[in-house]
């Protein structure tokens, strides 16, 4: 695992979920994706901002 | 040998002094130290006219009686809205006296405010002057400070009450800051060089930190002018992290409140904004959460209702086809009803046979011929009398 992603990365991938969510023709498979990453970097986020560091390893699996 | 006593020796210096220094006198000088003895009420002051280095040009004691220093310490405040303290330039008019046991001192009788102001008005345009040709008095301003701000590396002094006061709004937020102290003097004649050396080591640690915050404070009017100094004010203005300044006086701002990227009047100013900002981008999250959400719930409902429309389009297709066809049906058991020549026989008509075949017309009858002539209910055999045919048949 690459080092911690910082918070204005996090910050890009979400808007781009967003955006690409707020689109007219959402495939309903990719949704369920996009929504578990959206999900994980929001929970990241409140974690780092808490301080709490442990927390953060486990909520980022895959990045 | 020739000798005089040392009481005699202090008596000759007193009277050389008393003719060749005309006195009192104005004299312009930097408080090095200052100390008022709270029973009596005398204020003990050691002068020095610095020298540009570490050591001074010239240093002598000075003091101010107790009447002489509380109206001068008030007159001085009611202009400049300071204390006499650390590190001002001040313009003091001295009586020089020797004392035989305590030696040479200056009297402090008056002072003039205007000096003080004069000169800290003038070091601060002539470092802005500089900063500005040398083209740096920017640099820190833009610098953007980051979204956010979590990891801070703050200069000031650990007993200062600012800091406490710093430290106590930063703990009572819900988020979690790193702050580091790197410590320094925050007034004095020192103050501008140890400021700077703090600043140079954490640019030397950057890449740990997120910003630099400056403060000091905790309600005591002491002076500015070690942040109007030009060597610190270099030093920050190339500083590579953010500073925010929460230097404490709102009479006016120092030059390094303007060379630094974001300003505070005082040092919990500091620490609310840096909790804000933090609230901000937490208050981002949620909306996200939120938009989240929706969209998920928008999608879901998009595509429950395409299914639905989907599903009742199958089902009035299958409905219609299935009444096509019934009624298809019924036409044709309708006509194969219609058609059943016993339909005919019961609405009275009657079919005539002759020897094995239906007669359809009367052009093969002759009278004398037999027939057969089916009912509905029966037959009956005839012998046909007459035959006539219509007119327009011919």
């Amino acid at each position: 695992m690459a080092e911690k992603m910082s918070y204005g990365e996090a910050m890009q991938e979400l808007e781009a979920i967003l955006s690409r969510l707020r689109g007219v023709d959402v495939d309903i498979d990719t949704l369920a994706v996009d929504v578990k990453r959206a999900t994980e970097l929001i929970a990241y986020c409140r974690q780092r901002l808490a301080g709490v560091e442990e927390e953060v390893e486990k909520i980022l699996q895959n990045d | 040998m020739e000798h005089i006593t040392l009481s005699e020796l202090a008596r000759r210096i007193k009277l050389s002094l008393s003719e060749g220094v005309p006195l009192p006198v104005w004299v312009s000088a930097e408080i090095g130290e200052i100390k008022v003895n709270r029973t009596s009420g005398h204020c003990y002051m050691e002068l020095v006219e610095s020298g540009g280095g570490s050591v001074p040009k010239a240093k002598i004691s000075a003091v101010a009686w107790r009447t002489q220093y509380s109206a001068m310490a008030a007159h001085f405040r009611s202009v400049t809205g300071s204390d006499l303290s650390v590190g001002l330039s001040v313009l003091f008019r001295v009586v020089v006296t020797f004392h035989e046991l305590y030696g040479l001192s200056l009297q402090v009788v008056d002072i003039e405010p205007a000096y003080t102001l004069g000169e800290q008005e003038r070091q601060r345009r002539e470092t802005i002057e500089r900063l500005t040709k040398e083209g740096v008095i920017d640099m820190n301003r833009s610098l953007s400070l980051p979204m956010v701000v979590q990891r801070v590396a703050v200069i000031s002094s650990a007993q200062a009450a600012g800091y406490r006061d710093f430290m106590e709004h930063i703990a009572a937020s819900p988020y979690g800051f790193r702050i580091t102290l790197f410590e320094a003097l925050m007034q004095g004649l020192q103050a501008a060089d140890s400021v700077a050396a703090a600043l140079a080591e954490v640019a030397d640690r950057a890449d740990e930190f997120d910003a630099v915050v400056v403060i000091r404070g905790g309600g005591s009017q002491s002076d500015l002018s070690c942040f109007n100094s030009y060597e610190l004010c270099y030093v920050a203005a190339q500083m590579p992290l953010p500073i925010i300044t929460g230097i404490g006086h709102d009479k006016d701002t120092s030059v390094m409140d303007l060379v630094a990227c974001v300003e505070q009047k005082t040092p919990t100013a500091v620490a609310d904004f840096l909790v804000d900002r933090m609230r901000e981008f937490d208050g981002w999250l949620a909306q996200a959460e939120v938009q989240l959400s929706q969209r998920v719930a928008d999608v879901v409902a998009r595509s429950r209702s395409e299914i639905a429309s989907r599903e009742e389009m199958l089902s009035m297709a299958v409905t219609h086809l299935f009444e096509r066809r019934r009624d298809a049906l019924l036409r044709a058991e309708m006509l194969v009803a219609a058609s059943d020549p016993r339909s005919l026989l019961s609405r009275g008509y009657a079919i005539v046979r002759r020897e094995g075949g239906v007669v359809l017309s009367a052009r093969v009858l002759r009278s004398g011929s037999k027939v057969e002539i089916l009912f509905a209910d029966g037959r009956v055999t005839a012998t046909i009398d007459d035959v006539k045919l219509n007119v327009d048949t011919e």
